[in-house]
């Protein structure tokens, strides 16, 4: 059932067990779980079936410290939420991702990969996905990793007929809860925003916040300070250990052999360290994504040119009337160290219609992630070259300790962290089981709850946790 | 100082009238470096002077046609290894990339 306001919703008399809140990967995801599993579930949206933007400006927010996108350009607020404009890139955590590093402060998981792996036959099922091939080692530092480009599922247009048809699911649209209340035990009721208006309380036994992650930390942030630290008891991580995939282009290579790697539609190949390299070196992970030169015959030889003579081959391909590039181009994107400096706080400044702080993002990139670019991109070409595969030319900026760009891609709006799962309830906000430390009923879903990052796009491993945390919480759930 | 440093000034052979290379150089030895103020050591200028009378001009020729084999006995430096990795300009290369 899919109810267009919460009036709406409120005359067909539906008694829900459970509450999510929001309607990307992970809400649609856990949603889906409980239905199958016959327990009756809300999906609260706040958005509506389109992009709007009057709902997209509840998302305007400030950023301090590093250069980032508008944040209400890295997110979309309407059914499916960010899958909406997700590129389809997948990719699940490697086990490397999940272990403890002794080097970086504060990395490791509660569960390790082995946990989300019963998960991933559905989540290829979910996301349209290929079986993914194992890892290459190219040597003993580097893999030649896979990255799936998938049909980029929108799950909003998706499953929107499946959850129309649903008799154990109601999404309401335009609506969502601009505060949970809670007693530090339980949540014990939500405030709703309808269709630009006060909606009233709404109760239900339990409550999945996947509002994606920036706007969980937010919700939570201004539902615990309204309740005065009754909906997170624990909240001295509560916001912090944000994390994103720094993104910039790192330099060039010649390539001995174009055949040697398959590269996907796009001419890609991606590649990433081993965790004996990470650990001699001391870096973080990091994928580089090789886009080899899509020319032929002699447009491939002055692009090769262009790496080692660019006047020469700019003299050359203008007689062909062409502007072709140095042979292949190397993007690094990288893993954050988790730190809690790195955290999204409320404006004490700004509030949106519904009178809300919106979020003030703080956000650096360290120094250990500046080493993890120069040595990562000194460990691919090293390889390279011993491998005689090719060389790698590392660009002036990142050798000679230069800024970081500002016109380059940045980041990969991978929103992560904030409410991260853990043992530690003063270097986490949820358990193993994404359930809100000290809450009986309070769980969260999506990439807020990651731990670290690794290095690749967070929305396979986000349905894998939904997947996850839907089969917990149907055990959980008593009808 | 060695005969062989003498023969690389080159100054004592072109003021050697009728000599203009080095192998040619010890016949006007004694007469040049009474000419040059390089030389002030009276005792030098005496062993120089015995080591001289000793030696026949056949020795003597004999040993500065071999001087060139003498740079086999220098420390050769280390060779680089031609896999070596090295970084030149951002661009991460073998050493043989260089040669």
């Amino acid at each position: 059932m899919i109810f267009d306001s919460y009036e709406a919703y409120k005359r067909a008399g539906f008694k829900p067990k459970a509450c999510i809140l929001g309607s990307g990967p992970a809400g649609t995801t856990v949603a889906r779980k409980l239905g199958a599993a016959g327990i009756p579930v809300v999906v609260l949206e706040a958005g509506s079936r389109e992009f709007s933007d009057e709902s997209q400006d509840f998302y305007r927010g400030k950023t301090v410290g590093d250069f980032y996108f508008d944040l209400d350009i890295t997110r979309l607020r309407f059914m499916g939420g960010s899958s909406n404009h997700w590129a389809g890139w997948c990719r699940v955590l490697d086990k490397q991702d999940f272990e403890p590093k002794a080097w970086a402060p504060d990395t490791g998981w509660p569960i390790s990969r082995a946990d989300i792996e019963p998960h991933l036959a559905e989540v290829h099922d979910i996301l349209e996905l290929p079986d993914f091939r194992p890892d290459v080692p190219v040597s003993d530092d580097i893999r030649w990793v896979q990255l799936i480009k998938s049909p980029a599922v929108r799950f909003g247009e998706k499953f929107a007929d499946e959850l129309d048809q649903s008799r154990n699911i109601a999404v309401v649209l335009n609506t969502y809860a601009t505060e949970l209340a809670g007693d530090g035990k339980r949540v014990t009721g939500a405030k709703l925003w309808s269709n630009g208006q006060e909606a009233g309380t709404f109760t239900a036994d339990y409550f999945v916040t996947c509002t994606g992650g920036l706007e969980n930390s937010r919700l939570l942030l201004w539902s615990n300070q309204r309740s005065n630290g009754g909906v997170v008891p624990n909240a001295t991580a509560l916001g912090r250990y944000w994390m994103e995939h720094p993104t910039f282009e790192g330099g060039n290579a010649i390539l001995a052999n174009y055949s040697e790697f398959e590269v996907d539609n796009s001419n890609e190949a991606f590649f990433s360290p081993t965790l004996a390299a990470m650990e001699r070196l001391q870096i973080m992970n990091f994928g580089i994504r090789l886009i080899e030169s899509p020319y032929p015959n002699v447009k491939k030889l002055i692009a090769d040119l262009a790496c080692t003579a660019p006047n020469m081959a700019e003299w050359m391909s203008s007689q062909l009337d062409q502007k072709l590039r140095c042979a292949a181009q190397l993007y690094v994107a990288w893993e954050q160290a988790p730190l809690a400096s790195n955290q999204i706080e409320l404006s004490k400044a700004d509030v949106d219609h519904a009178g809300v702080p919106r979020i003030e993002l703080h956000w650096k990139k360290s120094p250990l992630e500046r080493r993890t670019l120069l040595e990562g991109l000194r460990l691919f070409g090293t390889t390279m070259a011993q491998k005689n595969l090719g060389r790698v030319r590392i660009d002036d900026w990142i050798s000679n300790g230069g800024d970081y760009p500002t016109n380059e891609e940045t980041a990969g709006h991978h929103h992560m962290g904030g409410t991260r799962m853990g043992t530690d309830v003063l270097k986490s906000v949820v358990d193993a089981n994404c359930k809100v430390h000290g809450m009986d009923n309070l769980y969260v879903g999506g990439s807020s709850v990651f731990c670290t990052s690794g290095q690749c796009n967070p929305t396979t491993t986000i349905t894998a946790l939904a997947c996850r945390l839907g089969e917990h919480l149907g055990k959980v759930i008593t009808v | 100082m060695s005969i062989f440093n003498r023969a690389k000034l080159p100054d004592v052979t072109r003021s050697s009238p009728g000599f203009g290379t080095e192998l040619a150089f010890p016949d006007g030895m004694c007469a040049v470096q009474e000419r040059h103020a390089w030389i002030e050591a009276p005792i030098e200028r005496r062993v120089m002077s015995n080591f001289m009378k000793r030696m026949s001009r056949r020795v003597i020729v004999q040993a500065l046609i071999a001087l060139p084999a003498l740079s086999l006995f220098r420390n050769q430096p280390v060779v680089a290894e031609p896999d070596e990795i090295v970084e030149i300009n951002g661009w991460i290369l073998r050493r043989s990339d260089l040669a």
